[in-house]
């Protein structure tokens, strides 16, 4: 008895020292089995690489043809490093010094051997195919159809080497050499509300050091295209104490404004936005006029939308779409993806193209009849829809919402003397918007960004059909639409579009004028990157509207050839369209 | 002139005083150092435990540095050759997928070129792990691309890049510095090969730079790792060292402590046992040990008691016979006159004789009185020097008969210690009338001296002197220096016991100097209060001026030579 008992007692004790003997033991062994585990994100999945290209060049030929040299020289400017030393080597010693190479940028397309080259006594002439865009002071601007571009230098010998006298400001790059340039977001505010913008600008930095360069742009205010459309809550002549640096993806920064009236939340969501971008920012420690800024009692501040209320994004990811479903000869339905409908008639009229407000209160819609729509209907998403007193002789563009004010619906009236664009506010009377800049194109849909700030038309240009984003501004005479610039110069015949977010727009349109339909792309606003392609082919036969938000999935209706009846709508999940609706049209999702 | 406040020296130049203070300030550290190490040199020398422990940890230290040293030697081995081996597989990979890509190309390389920079750009991997990739033109129109966009060109070595040959061939790799244009620069393995474009004839050469940073903080984490740890191995060993010897040196510590207290006489001491292991064994044998030593010292002190009250016992037992004795000898003596000459001889005889036997008597009375511990110290304040006088005035008629005369140096202040007189004279007289008896008709040099502490006499004849040996052996009882000599001339043989004994019992020294044919030096040392330990005399033991008295032996010597010749 007394044994058992001795040997259970030494066993347990034996039990309680191999245990922690083993774990040790273990521990320097590589794992075989365990607990199923989810692996973290990784960074790097923005718009920027983590990494930067550079084009290394090559210095002067010993005994080149000026020809050849010149060729030498223009891939050489695609060069930054030490102030474009490499360039520099081709030029006259007396003209190193004085060349400004940041004047700006003409990008044209292609190569540098699709140059062509001249000479004429002393001057040589370089002319590249066509100018494609140009940077300037970091504003991307797009030029469609552009003419060919040239760039003459003087020749001299020096040393019984050729060099370039008279060389002129700027850079002349091929568009598969711009890698200098970086493409960085910087966020600035809707006038009046606390939501942040994306504007992008390129910077010629190195990528390492593109987070303090992105900075210093941010302070100096929006580009031209921008510029008046947006707010910077960073008064002018502010300046970074130290450059801002990088810990462990904590990137600290230290802003004196030398103002006192700062809203320190505003300046706070800027500066986090446009830091947050780089994929290796992660966090962001702000100091202001030498005091930390914090939020809550929080000082280290994350890019999260939700928590700080400035997401540019607008809708959130829950937002429902909606489409319009038949109800009978006297009424349509509106639908909402979340099982939901409302009845969306007035005056004993069915209503069609329906847009309903970002806050999912309001709804406009036009009354239709065949082929035109006259009539904008604008009311709570509940009650009665009261008719817009617009008077309209000409077709209405499908309506789009901004949230300025309590929210307005805005639409255009396609006439051939220019648009007449109008906006028109749940209470009150509609107000005629300056659309000047549009005077002399047809306009065929107009679309304002979530945001307000940025309005995307389809207008005739050149006879097709071709997307123009411009700048919303706002004075004290009201609504003004201006800076229209050319988004994708390379797609034709579109026919619709919708705001994907703050920087993209998703287009119905064909690459190329002998494409037999329409098929869905994804753009950049300036038009900086190619238009991407949507995979797949969209069942149910022409595509003829579509409709994205942010993070959701794009909605495609449809119509068989040659009639209205017998639409549907189709969505993309993954990769793959799947009709979401057999009977249904003008799919939307708020805004 | 500043004068330097708190020193009382005259204010020297401040450059010489600094350095004086300077130096001053050395040696005070100097002192310190040196003070420091005889003590760290005693503990040495001293304890057991200091050695055993610092040994553990000077070996411990250098083992654990070997271990650590081969460690970092293995790791940094395999780290680095795993390395090369996963950066040569990627960029074989990354190579062929280029070739292809570049034999498909129809027109310009430059849509290659930058496709390949930029699948090495959307890697996403953080600058700092990133692999970093180089491709340079073999002809001047050929521009060439760097990823990431600081790194420059002067990153490849330029072997490596003779060593890419055009327009085919196997890649090549070297380890280089991966160099940033703001001069940062981190270790980096660099892999080469041709990349040749058949459309336009073009070769370029491609470059993946493997950043060996990881590696690198990997390395350093282990060192960081090896060395704290090693640390603190070495400390734990020091100090499992310093519990394992404690065990050990623990109860030889008490046992040292038991045995001394056994041979300092606290016979009833042991050693605690505990256990049964070696250390308890040792116990065990070590009070078995200290049991029969102190029975059989038990039984010797018994033996030798008896002895001694035998030696009392028979002492007084002859004292009373020996009264009677004298008693009828004395009247022999008184009337000695009657008898015939030779009769009244062997009263003269008998008296001188019962005189010595008494004396003897007396001497052993008084050694027995010792034996027993009976003798009690009667102090009081003495003057020495006069105490001296005194004794040499009653010994001026012998010193006069045996023509040795007495020389007395003392001090003109009075000597003045706590004293037992008595015993103090006895001592005195003893070594004096040694020396006269000694002599040999040289002077006797009696000295006095005192200091603080303590007062010394010293006691010097020019006789025959006595050996090193002989020194030692002159407080034996009944010790003679010339065994042949008759017991007729001189004392007892008890007297310098018993001065001894006296010195003793005041807590004093007596001690004995002497060289064959130089003589002999008695020195009595008494501490000035009674009770206090002696540390050093007054007086030294060895005679200051032995070469000049040799000198004068030696001329002595020589002039009775001449004499006898």
């Amino acid at each position: 008895m007394a044994d058992s008992r001795m040997s259970f007692r030494s066993g347990w004790r034996c039990a309680l020292l191999a245990g922690p003997l083993a774990g040790l033991l273990l521990a320097g062994c590589v794992p075989n089995a365990g607990p199923v585990r989810v692996a973290p994100t990784t960074t790097g999945d923005g718009p920027l690489a983590a990494l930067g290209i550079r084009v290394l060049a090559q210095p002067p030929d010993l005994g080149a043809s000026p020809e050849r040299l010149l060729r030498q020289f223009l891939v050489a400017c695609a060069d930054p490093s030490q102030n474009f030393a490499a360039a520099r080597q081709f030029l006259a010693p007396d003209d190193q010094q004085k060349w400004q190479p940041q004047a700006g940028v003409r990008i044209y397309d292609g190569d540098p051997d699709d140059l062509t080259l001249s000479r004429s006594g002393d001057s040589l002439t370089v002319t590249a195919p066509a100018t494609a865009a140009t940077i300037r002071r970091g504003d991307y601007e797009l030029v469609s159809g552009g003419s060919s571009t040239s760039l003459t230098a003087k020749l001299v010998r020096v040393k019984g080497q050729w060099r370039f006298r008279d060389m002129p400001d700027g850079l002349l790059l091929a568009s598969s050499l711009i890698f200098a340039y970086k493409p960085v977001d910087l966020y600035f505010l809707v006038p009046g509300q606390r939501r942040v913008v994306p504007d992008r600008v390129f910077l010629l930095a190195p990528r390492a050091n593109l987070a303090d360069a992105a900075l210093h742009a941010l302070l100096r205010g929006p580009s031209p295209m921008l510029a008046g459309a947006v707010r910077s809550a960073i008064p002018a002549g502010s300046r970074l104490r130290t450059p801002p640096a990088l810990s462990g993806g904590e990137l600290s920064v230290d802003l004196v404004t030398g103002s006192s009236h700062v809203d320190r939340a505003d300046v706070a969501a800027q500066v986090l936005w446009t830091a947050t971008q780089l994929p290796e920012v992660s966090a962001v420690r702000l100091r202001i006029d030498g005091s930390a800024y914090t939020s809550g009692s929080v000082s280290l501040l994350r890019a999260n939308p939700d928590a700080l209320g400035y997401n540019p994004n607008v809708l959130t990811a829950t937002a429902p779409a909606y489409y319009v479903a038949p109800g009978g000869a006297s009424r349509n339905l509106l639908v909402s993806s979340a099982g939901r409908s409302w009845r969306l008639s007035a005056d004993g009229l069915p209503l069609r193209h329906p847009a309903v407000a970002v806050d999912g209160s309001a709804v406009a819609a036009l009354s239709c009849t065949a082929h035109q729509c006259r009539s904008l209907y604008v009311g709570p998403l509940r009650g009665t829809l009261f008719r817009a007193d617009l008077r309209a002789a000409w077709p209405l563009t499908a309506p789009s919402w901004d949230s300025f004010d309590g929210g307005g619906a805005w639409t255009a009236e396609d006439s051939p003397a220019g648009p007449v664009v109008w906006r028109v506010p749940l209470q009150g009377p509609p107000a005629q918007v300056d659309a000047a800049a549009l005077a002399r194109d047809r306009v065929r849909v107009l679309r304002l960004s979530r945001d307000g700030t940025r309005v995307a038309v389809i207008a005739d240009i050149a006879g097709r059909p071709r997307v123009l984003v411009g700048a919303v501004l706002r004075g004290s005479s009201g609504f003004r639409i201006d800076r229209f610039r050319p988004a994708a110069p390379s797609l034709v015949d579109a026919v619709d579009l919708d705001w994907a977010d703050a920087g993209h727009l998703a287009v119905l349109a064909k690459s190329d004028p002998g494409q037999g339909s329409v098929t869905p792309y994804r753009i950049r606003v300036d038009g900086s990157e190619d238009p991407q392609p949507v995979l797949g082919t969209v069942p149910g036969g022409q595509p003829v509207s579509i409709a994205a938000a942010p993070a959701q999935s794009l909605l495609v209706a449809t119509a068989r050839q040659g009639g209205v009846g017998g639409t549907g709508v189709s969505t993309l999940q993954g990769q793959v369209w799947r009709p979401l609706v057999q009977v249904g049209f003008d799919p939307t999702y708020p805004g | 002139m500043p004068v330097q406040p708190g020193t009382g020296r005259p204010p020297a130049p401040p450059r010489a005083g600094l350095r004086a203070r300077g130096s001053l300030a050395i040696a005070e550290v100097r002192f310190a150092l040196r003070r420091t190490s005889r003590a760290l040199h005693h503990r040495w020398r001293r304890s057991l435990h200091l050695r055993v422990v610092v040994s553990t940890l000077v070996l411990s230290a250098v083992t654990v540095g070997l271990v650590a040293a081969v460690l970092v030697q293995r790791i940094v081995t395999g780290l680095v050759e795993a390395k090369q081996r996963v950066a040569l597989n990627e960029a074989r990979a990354g190579f062929t997928a280029a070739q292809q890509l570049a034999d498909r190309d129809t027109g310009s390389p430059i849509d290659a070129i930058n496709a390949l920079a930029r699948e090495v750009a959307n890697r996403g991997t953080a600058p700092g792990e990133a692999v970093s990739l180089v491709i340079l033109g073999t002809t001047a129109d050929a521009a060439g691309r760097a990823v990431p966009d600081d790194v420059l060109d002067s990153s490849v070595p330029p072997g490596l890049r003779r060593a890419v040959p055009g327009p085919v061939g196997p890649p090549a790799y070297a380890y280089t510095v991966l160099r940033h244009q703001d001069g940062r620069g981190e270790p980096a393995l660099a892999v080469g090969a041709p990349l040749f474009f058949s459309a336009s004839s073009q070769t370029y050469q491609l470059f993946y730079l493997f950043p060996l940073d990881q590696e690198r903080e990997t390395i350093s984490l282990v060192r960081r790792t090896l060395a704290v740890t090693g640390g603190v191995l070495v400390l734990l060993l020091a100090g499992i060292a310093w519990l394992v010897t404690r065990q050990v040196v623990t109860p030889v510590r008490l046992a040292a402590r038991t045995a001394g207290q056994l041979s300092a006489g606290q016979l009833t001491q042991r050693m605690a046992v505990r256990g049964e292991d070696d250390l308890a064994r040792l116990a065990l044998a070590f009070n078995r040990m200290a049991g029969n030593l102190q029975r059989q010292i038990e039984q010797l002190e018994e033996l030798s008691r008896a002895q001694r009250r035998f030696v009392s016992d028979v002492s007084h037992e002859l004292r009373t016979p020996l009264t009677t004795v004298r008693m009828a000898a004395d009247v022999l003596h008184e009337a000695r006159g009657d008898f015939r000459p030779q009769i009244a001889r062997s009263a003269e005889l008998l008296q001188t004789e019962l005189d010595r036997f008494e004396s003897l008597l007396t001497d052993l009375l008084e050694i027995s009185r010792y034996d027993a511990g009976a003798a009690v110290l009667e102090v009081e304040r003495t003057d020495l020097t006069a105490l001296m006088r005194r004794v040499v005035a009653g010994l001026e008629p012998l010193a006069a008969t045996c023509g040795s005369p007495v020389v007395l140096r003392a001090p003109a202040d009075p000597c003045l210690a706590d004293v037992d007189p008595r015993r103090v004279e006895r001592i005195l007289r003893n070594l004096l009338v040694n020396a006269i008896e000694h002599g040999e008709e040289q002077p006797i040099e009696v000295v006095v001296g005192q200091d603080d502490q303590a007062v010394a006499i010293t006691v010097r004849d020019s006789g025959v002197g006595l050996s090193p040996a002989q020194a030692h052996q002159v407080f034996d009882r009944f010790w003679r220096a010339d065994p042949a000599r008759a017991r007729t001339t001189g004392g007892t043989g008890l007297g310098l016991s018993i001065a001894l004994e006296d010195a003793r019992l005041h807590g004093g020294w007596l001690q004995a100097w002497g060289r064959p044919g130089l003589g002999a030096q008695f020195r009595l040392t008494l501490p000035r209060l009674a009770g206090v330990e002696l540390t050093t005399s007054p007086l030294p033991l060895e005679p200051t001026d032995l070469s000049g008295q040799s000198l004068a032996n030696s001329v002595r010597a020589h002039s009775m030579r001449r004499r006898d010749g």
